[in-house]
């Protein structure tokens, strides 16, 4: 009886949300209570997965495991920072810029390092894919439509190789469209199958 | 203002085209005896993946990238899905399957979903409480989750399903020195991307979705892919109609 009570809540709720999405114009009145509801439940569950996160590093520390260093941190860092939002408050200027001011530059560095990453891994490329036409078709357009991407079509004086140049610069966008229809299609059917019960990822079957 | 654009009509047409394709390829599908469609390369390497692990004894680490915290889509949630196959085929195994998501609402589905498993199962040393649930709050931080969880000797391959921002490929990277076997599924086209070169095995478009039918009942499996070529023939005629009506100077 459950799953099929799942199944029926799902599809009502998948429904509901579709005519929201197609009939904005006539539950304009319904659409707040129905987006506070959700920011509700999504903070309710934010509050319960952060204390099971933060029950599962104190076991960690009472066990006296490998990472108790790291969750020690983890846990003091998270103290000190929601008993800072608790006292000034989330909109308190100088509490936001102490909070940015520690994560921001982490941000940076992890994209830093992932530039480093990529550009190795560039390089790495046929050793671990192995040289094939996939391979050497990807690091030659790679290379190609980096350069492109400089703008090297200034470069050329005449203007039909410009205008040709900026036209092949437009490939990739193709090849995402592409993806991305694909992706969409694939989006789609799951959807279908989610709304109409088929499909019960929330599930145990 | 009308109460249906021309848009949400085409996107109301497409649903319904795909609600049909649907149902005609599954009802076709029924009275087929032979089934010889094989499974997307990303869904084949799962089950490699699945077996290797089981014979070195070895865990398997999933993470379901940022969930809702980015974008209310509906992707995150097809993780759930191989979650399922996985820890179905963990529970005998010698280290259970360790799930990781980086928000709340997806962390509590797929705690809820190993709770129901494990207690179905009727196994009773699970389920292991801290091996599902969130490991850090959106994109970055669920990547400073993964990337602790990474060098743990347990660990036999690593899958990333779900949403995820291209700096997750330091998580891949760090996988590849510890020599894990990785399976990389990212929603996100730039991520799918950047996750190529580094993954032993990747999912580019809609393979994404077709990486959580492992161990799926093979009739409904091949009725989802036949259908979705069928759609794709489609809007492959649609696009090319398009095209044509374009240079001829009709729209």
């Amino acid at each position: 009886m459950k799953p099929r009570f799942n199944a029926i809540l799902s599809t009502v709720i998948g429904i509901t949300v579709l005519a929201g999405l197609f009939l904005q114009a006539k539950l304009i009145p319904f659409l707040p209570y129905l987006l506070d509801f959700v920011i509700l439940l999504t903070a309710a569950s934010t509050l319960i997965a952060i204390a099971f996160l933060l029950l599962r590093h104190l076991r960690r520390i009472g066990k006296g495991s490998s990472q108790t260093v790291l969750s020690i941190v983890l846990v003091v860092s998270f103290g000190l920072t929601f008993i800072g939002g608790l006292v000034f408050g989330v909109d308190n200027p100088d509490y936001s810029y102490w909070v940015a001011a520690i994560q921001r530059p982490l941000q940076a560095s992890l994209l830093g390092l992932s530039a480093l990453v990529m550009a190795a891994a560039a390089l790495k490329l046929f050793q671990r894919k192995g040289v094939n036409l996939l391979t050497i078709s990807f690091g030659l357009s790679a290379f190609f439509f980096l350069l492109l991407g400089m703008n090297i079509s200034h470069l050329f004086r005449s203007p039909q190789v410009e205008v040709w140049l900026t036209s092949l610069s437009q490939v990739p966008l193709i090849g995402a469209r592409g993806l991305l229809i694909g992706m969409g299609i694939g989006g789609l059917f799951i959807a279908v199958r989610i709304l109409f019960g088929i499909e019960r990822p929330y599930d145990e079957r | 203002m009308p109460l249906l654009t021309m848009n949400d009509l085409l996107a109301l047409l497409i649903v319904l085209i795909a609600a049909l394709i649907l149902a005609l390829v599954t009802l076709f599908a029924r009275s087929s005896s032979r089934i010889d469609m094989r499974l997307p390369a990303s869904a084949m390497a799962v089950d490699s993946l699945l077996q290797r692990s089981a014979e070195s004894g070895g865990r398997i680490l999933m993470n379901f990238g940022s969930g809702f915290a980015q974008s209310a889509e509906l992707s995150s949630l097809v993780g759930l899905n191989l979650q399922r196959v996985i820890l179905r085929r963990s529970f005998n195994a010698d280290q259970p399957a360790m799930a990781g998501v980086g928000e709340g609402s997806l962390a509590l589905l797929s705690q809820q979903l190993s709770y129901t498993l494990y207690t179905n199962a009727l196994i009773p040393e699970g389920p292991h409480a801290e091996n599902t649930g969130l490991s850090g709050l959106g994109p970055m931080g669920n990547l400073a989750g993964l990337l602790n969880s990474v060098p743990e000797a347990k660990n036999a391959g690593m899958i990333m399903h779900g949403s995820f921002c291209p700096e997750g490929l330091l998580a891949l990277d760090l996988a590849s020195q510890f020599a894990l076997e990785t399976i990389s599924a990212a929603s996100d086209i730039t991520a799918q991307a950047a996750f190529w070169p580094m993954a032993s095995h990747s999912a580019l478009g809609e393979d994404y979705f077709a990486s959580v039918f492992s161990d799926r009942p093979a009739r409904s499996v091949t009725a989802v892919l036949k259908a979705a070529d069928w759609l794709r023939i489609l809007f492959c005629i649609g696009l090319l109609a398009a095209a044509i009506l374009k240079v001829m100077g009709e729209f």
